[in-house]
């Protein structure tokens, strides 16, 4: 696997501010029966100025909550946030809304981010009006703007969002979020329910508005041909917990945790045509539930390389390399993820 | 590796073929808006507009085209049967029968209509906050439905009408008391469910303020059942307040309705049954045209399947609407 994709867009050096820093935070949902869903569990991380940080995880191991938690869309449950400098895990009232204005969302689903019985264009405009922009000639021209910058016609503001393709919508949630001029942005799977061919289009749009509008960048995704093709660092997280961070080649082309050396392989697997259930062999079984979540090592009921000492103690956080972190026992046993891809005899890219 | 990413793509967006179709915006009149409601709908839908359009034209033409005065006696002709000059004969005081079921229908329906708008708005609004806030809010609201829910609207009626004296005002308020109920908990239900869409969500995280949020998102798209609702709850209301005229604490003389006239009726049930029989044919009418409305709003017709020539069952109406019944 060598480097088909060009990568023009330089790697943040480690010496840029935290724009964001997450510490410990946690968000458990209630059960019922005083059990709880540990759907965000302890989870540290810092975003760095201007760079795109990719989030990478099985659907349902929280990466969607940590984003509402981070939005403060839903409240955290302990651990803090730091945005900015500043600590913004209780902010209310004034606070939060001037909060809202710099850091925004793109949602997953383009067709549900709008409300149907409303224009595009009230539902764009709205926000604006909110945040005190009172001239509506000001805010006309702030759409139109941003309408030009997604590259979007004017026509669509009459329209209601069933009458408007899924690229469309979501070229419009990208504008809509973008309104505000928020240094941050986090993208949840901008591009899982589009079609293939509108894909690239959307994740090219996001590059190019980041560079322009200066913007730091999450990015959450399942698909890590989209993480590798536009992010800096990536996290992956499994079960509410971040298992590991690196730079993108780094986590490509030496990743240390077994969960991610196994989404590796069932990536490489996928592209080199080998069937799926190679991915399956590997990885047994579904994820454990957040309700009742394995001790110890979270990974270890699922992990190839587990030993006894798994299943009781927590691991701690080791230091494969600079800016590299991983939270394994046997972090430095770990085989290659090419080696994992054992019913796969075709190179990928040849 | 697709194709979708392993080429970088140069060109700018605002320089691609614009992906828009020609807007074509258009205002349909009233009446092709109701053909169109009525297409996809269940066939009570368009009976129910008819009948209630047919009873709605008489009670706005009433002042212009009622035969008689409705208070005019003429006690030489008491208890008349149909003629020439008194289509629907004459009650108890000579009075014209048509006359009085005209006028009398203006104030049953008007009465019956303002008590359910103010009952869908407050209900609404109650409940969609309850829905919005949460806590304790939403605790108080639902635990005063239940406990509203529980006395039937007459018994409420007459309790204030007592403290109170009769009175349209009276009346309305008596009727509103209980009636919002229902409207709360549907709304409730709804907002609850809207409240989880990602566009209210983005509301949020856009910084809209909550009145915001509930005024244009969460009202707006529970609109649909909550007006099915409103006419299905009309014909319980044209009722209820015939029935309190009926009890002789709705509308008081010289004013009539059609609960008044069934009331007057009463001792000369042999003589002339028709002056019993006519009111009670107007409220079931009335009643029945808007709650079919109502019904054909809130069944949504079963669109035929291509390969099956079975006969089309008609749904039950939704368990939603039931539950939320005081009756």
């Amino acid at each position: 696997m060598t480097t088909s994709v060009p990568l023009d867009h330089p790697t943040v050096t480690e010496a840029a501010q935290p724009l964001l820093s997450l510490q410990d935070l946690v968000k458990h949902y209630p059960a019922g029966k005083g059990k709880k869903v540990h759907s965000v569990d302890g989870v540290s991380l810092s975003v760095r100025q201007g760079e795109v940080l990719g989030l990478v995880g099985e659907s349902g191991c929280g990466k969607s909550t940590l984003a509402r938690t981070i939005l403060r869309a839903v409240d955290a449950t302990s651990g803090h946030i730091v945005f900015d400098g500043e600590d913004i895990t209780s902010a209310k009232g004034k606070r939060l809304k001037e909060l809202r204005r710099s850091m925004q969302f793109v949602f997953q689903d383009p067709y549900g981010a709008f409300d149907p019985k409303m224009s595009l264009g009230t539902s764009l405009e709205a926000p604006l009006r909110h945040h005190g922009m009172k001239d509506r000639a000001q805010r006309q021209q702030r759409m139109l703007e941003m309408l030009d910058r997604v590259g979007i016609e004017e026509a669509i503001l009459e329209r209601r969002p069933a009458e408007c393709s899924g690229g469309q919508l979501q070229r419009m949630v990208i504008a809509r979020a973008l309104l505000l001029e928020p240094k941050f942005l986090i993208c949840d799977e901008p591009t899982s329910a589009l079609d293939a061919s509108i894909r690239a289009q959307i994740l090219n749009l996001l590059v190019e508005l980041k560079d322009q509008l200066d913007l730091t960048l999450v990015l959450i995704s399942h698909d890590l041909r989209v993480v590798r093709y536009l992010c800096d660092r990536v996290a992956v997280m499994y079960l509410g917990k971040i298992v590991e961070v690196a730079p993108r080649d780094e986590l490509f082309t030496n990743p240390r945790h077994p969960y991610t050396r196994v989404l590796l392989a069932a990536s490489l697997a996928e592209q080199a045509g080998a069937e799926a259930n190679a991915m399956v062999s590997r990885l047994r079984g579904e994820p454990p539930s957040p309700i009742d979540v394995p001790s110890g090592c979270r990974f270890h009921p699922r992990c190839p390389i587990a030993q006894d000492i798994c299943s009781t103690v927590v691991p701690e956080i080791s230091r494969p390399g600079q800016d590299h972190t991983v939270t394994c026992h046997f972090w430095d046993q770990v085989p290659h993820p090419s080696a994992l891809l054992a019913t796969s005899t075709r190179n990928p890219d040849e | 590796m697709p194709d979708t990413m392993s080429t970088r793509p140069v060109p700018r967006p605002n320089q691609r073929p614009s992906e828009l179709r020609s807007a074509t915006p258009h205002r349909p009149n009233v009446l092709s808006l109701l053909v169109r409601g009525a297409q996809g709908r269940h066939w009570t839908f368009a009976v129910g507009v008819v009948l209630l359009a047919l009873v709605l034209l008489v009670l706005v033409l009433t002042p212009w085209i009622s035969p008689h005065d409705p208070a005019t006696q003429d006690l030489g002709n008491r208890l008349a049967g149909p003629s020439a000059d008194h289509w629907f004969g004459t009650d108890h005081l000579g009075r014209d029968v048509l006359s009085r079921l005209m006028w009398g229908g203006r104030f049953s329906v008007t009465i019956a209509a303002i008590t359910l708008v103010i009952c869908a708005v407050t209900g609404s609004i109650i409940g969609a906050l309850a829905a919005r806030r949460g806590g304790w809010l939403d605790e108080l609201v639902m635990r005063s439905v239940d406990v509203l829910i529980c006395f039937p609207d007459v018994v409420i009626a007459l309790f204030l009408i007592a403290l109170f004296g009769t009175g349209y005002g009276t009346l309305i308020a008596a009727l509103t008391i209980t009636g919002w109920t229902p409207f709360a908990r549907l709304m409730r239900g709804l907002a609850l469910e809207i409240n989880s869409k990602d566009y209210v969500e983005a509301a949020e995280i856009l910084g809209s303020p909550k009145s915001y949020i509930v005024f244009r998102h969460v009202i707006p798209n529970a609109s649909r059942p909550v007006v099915a609702m409103g006419f299905l709850r009309f014909g319980h209301k044209l009722i209820t307040v015939g029935a309190l005229s009926y009890l002789g604490l709705g509308v008081q003389p010289p004013d009539s309705d059609w609960g008044a006239m069934l009331l007057d009726a009463q001792p000369y049930m042999e003589r002339a049954p028709s002056l019993g029989v006519l009111p009670g044919a107007a409220i079931f009418v009335t009643a029945l045209s808007v709650t079919m409305i109502g019904q054909g709003l809130d069944i949504k017709k079963r669109r035929k399947r291509a390969k099956e020539p079975t006969a089309i069952p008609v749904p039950p109406p939704s368990t939603a609407l039931v539950e939320g019944e005081a009756l």
